[in-house]
């Protein structure tokens, strides 16, 4: 039988298996092949030292230039250990699977170091991160790819239907529009034991049904596609019974872009746990967009309840209207009450991921969130906002619409060195507003620090917060 | 501070006492609502028909029994109220998350972040200042 070596990189995070893996692992067991799986990511954490780890953190998201060759012969070798204790027999394919362009150096350190070997397994590499350039070269993945030839099979876009065509000679093609064709994800192989949370996570739609200036979310989804409801209940119990699972983390850009779809989902869901005692302790979580009453009225928020909604991942990002308004983030303040009222009214915690300093931000804005901190102060005591990340403030993603020239024009973005804003790695962090010219880097860290100061004082719990201010720290060395 | 009964399946009646003096009673329903002034309370609100378990909001945030600190007996409901409440309310789940985590108490406020990083700050104000 066929086999094939299912792996992911850093950057992701510690909490749960991987669900790209999950998906394809699923994929690949649903053409016949025997599959292992290791999760390079946990590896590494497990070997590396605290400062070791910290040095390849700032490197994958670009604030270092590089690491030593030290410890890239560290990560060479570590990988090197840990592949070859999961090589499964007859492996035929070795998959790489590259989440994001955050993982981009480590996953072009690793494929060199494969390019190199003779192996009896081809390569294939895939995941978000493929779709990007490096900042360093400026060339995109694929470019790099057509010249070292390293990958046999570099998947662009989404896995599911090259693979199952390659492991299935053709045979099997899913249909792309419909999602509820696609297999489910399997975590057999998996050690739990090794994550910090017993979950699994879920995939019930891609895409997003905003276009935000800051996100990229866009390019790889342009279209917002979902699972009907009933499938992803049967995924759930799928879950629960081979692996007792119950807790859920929907990696969807947001579980109420449909939101009749999530009504739905929520009430069979609901249904379910009330027919069936065994699942009373299912529960899940996942990304939302606040909306206003009329497109989730009360019901919604009842029905999220008893479905066993456990927390939600809110990209409220500022506190001021005009931002968002600029971001198009599309609602506004009496939404976040609305949403805060009934999260309360039903227990729903939430965790509010901000976005300090985008360009256009005001010091009238920034007090905005100061103010909106202390009105809200009575959620945070209730455990209804749950924890507060103010992040590392406004990092300008490149191919997002805010990076766009046209924006970059409007908006004044420039290095401190007035260079183009992708000149260096490290620039889009330390990047100038020639429009909102009160906005440098000084300013922005100025804001942050008081955000923090704040929020801790209003006893919001930040979990994130120490390494958020460690890179706040790497970026307030350029202002010396 | 108002409090709120709700039980989506069965309705229930209720009579309420604070500080072991009976306030009201309320007749069957899914749903009852009152207000308590008189505070320090101690309630005790006895249900009929017994081991229902209705939901409860406290200033209309739905409150875990656990964290309330709620008794749930057979035949009542038994808990205290104060000006304080989600004071204490939210120390108990920080109490809780410590628990779950076993952490000590200095470092369940490091992992959830009620740690002011003062070093960590003072070392970034001097690199901008």
């Amino acid at each position: 039988m066929k086999s094939v070596l299912l792996t992911s990189l850093p950057r992701y995070d510690l909490v749960a298996p991987p669900a790209a893996i999950g998906i394809l692992q699923g994929v690949a067991k649903a053409q016949g092949l025997n599959t292992e799986v290791f999760d390079f990511n946990v590896y590494l954490r497990e070997h590396l030292s605290e400062a070791e780890w910290q040095d390849l953190d700032n490197w994958l998201i670009f604030l270092q230039q590089d690491i030593s060759d030290d410890l890239k012969n560290k990560i060479i070798s570590l990988w090197e250990k840990g592949i070859t204790g999961k090589m499964p027999a007859n492996c035929e394919y070795l998959l790489i699977s590259v989440f994001s362009y955050w993982s981009l150096y480590i996953a072009r350190l690793i494929i060199q170091h494969e390019a190199k070997k003779i192996s009896p397994y081809k390569l294939i590499v895939g995941g978000n991160g493929v779709s990007s350039k490096f900042p360093d070269t400026g060339k995109y993945f694929k470019e790099w790819n057509d010249e070292t030839k390293a990958i046999e099979h570099l998947i662009l876009g989404e896995g599911e239907n090259p693979l199952s065509s390659l492991w299935s000679q053709g045979k099997v093609n899913y249909n792309d529009n419909d999602l509820d064709t696609f297999p489910f994800p399997t975590y057999s192989n998996f050690d739990f034991t090794g994550y910090t949370e017993k979950k699994v996570y879920i995939t019930g739609s891609r895409g997003c049904v905003r276009k935000c200036t800051f996100c990229d979310i866009q390019n790889i989804w342009p279209k917002f596609r979902f699972r009907s409801a009933e499938n992803i209940v049967k995924e759930i119990k799928q879950h629960y019974y081979e692996h007792g699972i119950t807790r859920f983390d929907f990696t969807d850009s947001l579980i109420n872009g449909s939101t009749s779809n999530f009504y739905k989902f929520n009430s069979l869901l609901a249904e379910e746990k009330a027919k069936n005692n065994d699942l009373k302790e299912i529960g899940y979580l996942g990304q939302a967009i606040c909306r206003p009453k009329n497109q989730m009225p009360p019901s919604h928020y009842e029905a999220m309840y008893y479905a066993g909604c456990r927390q939600l991942t809110i990209g409220i990002e500022s506190f001021s209207e005009s931002v968002r308004n600029h971001m198009k983030k599309k609602f506004s303040d009496e939404d976040i009450e609305y949403h805060l009222e009934q999260c309360g009214h039903w227990q729903i915690p939430n965790v509010f991921l901000m976005i300090t300093c985008y360009p256009t931000e005001t010091l009238a804005d920034h007090e905005k969130n100061i103010t909106d901190l202390k009105k809200y102060q009575k959620y945070s005591k209730a455990g209804i906002i749950e924890f507060m990340r103010w992040g590392t403030t406004m990092h300008i993603a490149p191919d997002t619409p805010i990076a766009s020239k046209e924006m970059i024009k409007s908006l004044g973005l420039t290095t401190t060195t007035g260079q183009d804003i992708f000149y260096e790695p490290g620039t889009s962090y330390t990047w100038k507003s020639t429009a909102n010219k009160q906005l440098d880097l000084k300013e922005r860290i100025r804001r942050r620090l008081e955000l923090h100061k704040v929020t801790t004082e209003l006893g919001y719990l930040q979990p994130d917060a120490k390494n958020e201010l460690m890179t706040i720290f790497k970026m307030s060395e350029f202002v010396k | 501070m108002n409090i709120q009964l709700e039980h989506k399946n069965e309705k229930f009646s209720c009579e309420v006492f604070n500080n072991e003096r009976s306030l009201f009673k309320l007749a069957e329903s899914h749903k009852h609502s009152f207000k308590v002034d008189d505070l320090p309370a101690h309630l005790k609100i006895y249900i009929n028909p017994y081991k229902i378990q209705p939901i409860i909001r406290v200033d209309n945030i739905m409150v875990n029994y656990g964290l309330a600190k709620i008794t749930p007996w057979d035949h009542m409901l038994e808990f205290k109220l104060d000006n304080n409440f989600f004071d204490q309310y939210f120390s108990n789940i920080i109490e809780a998350k410590r628990l779950y985590l076993d952490l000590d108490k200095n470092d369940i406020k490091k992992k959830i972040g009620l740690d002011k990083l003062s070093e960590l700050m003072d070392k970034i104000e001097k690199n901008i200042s």
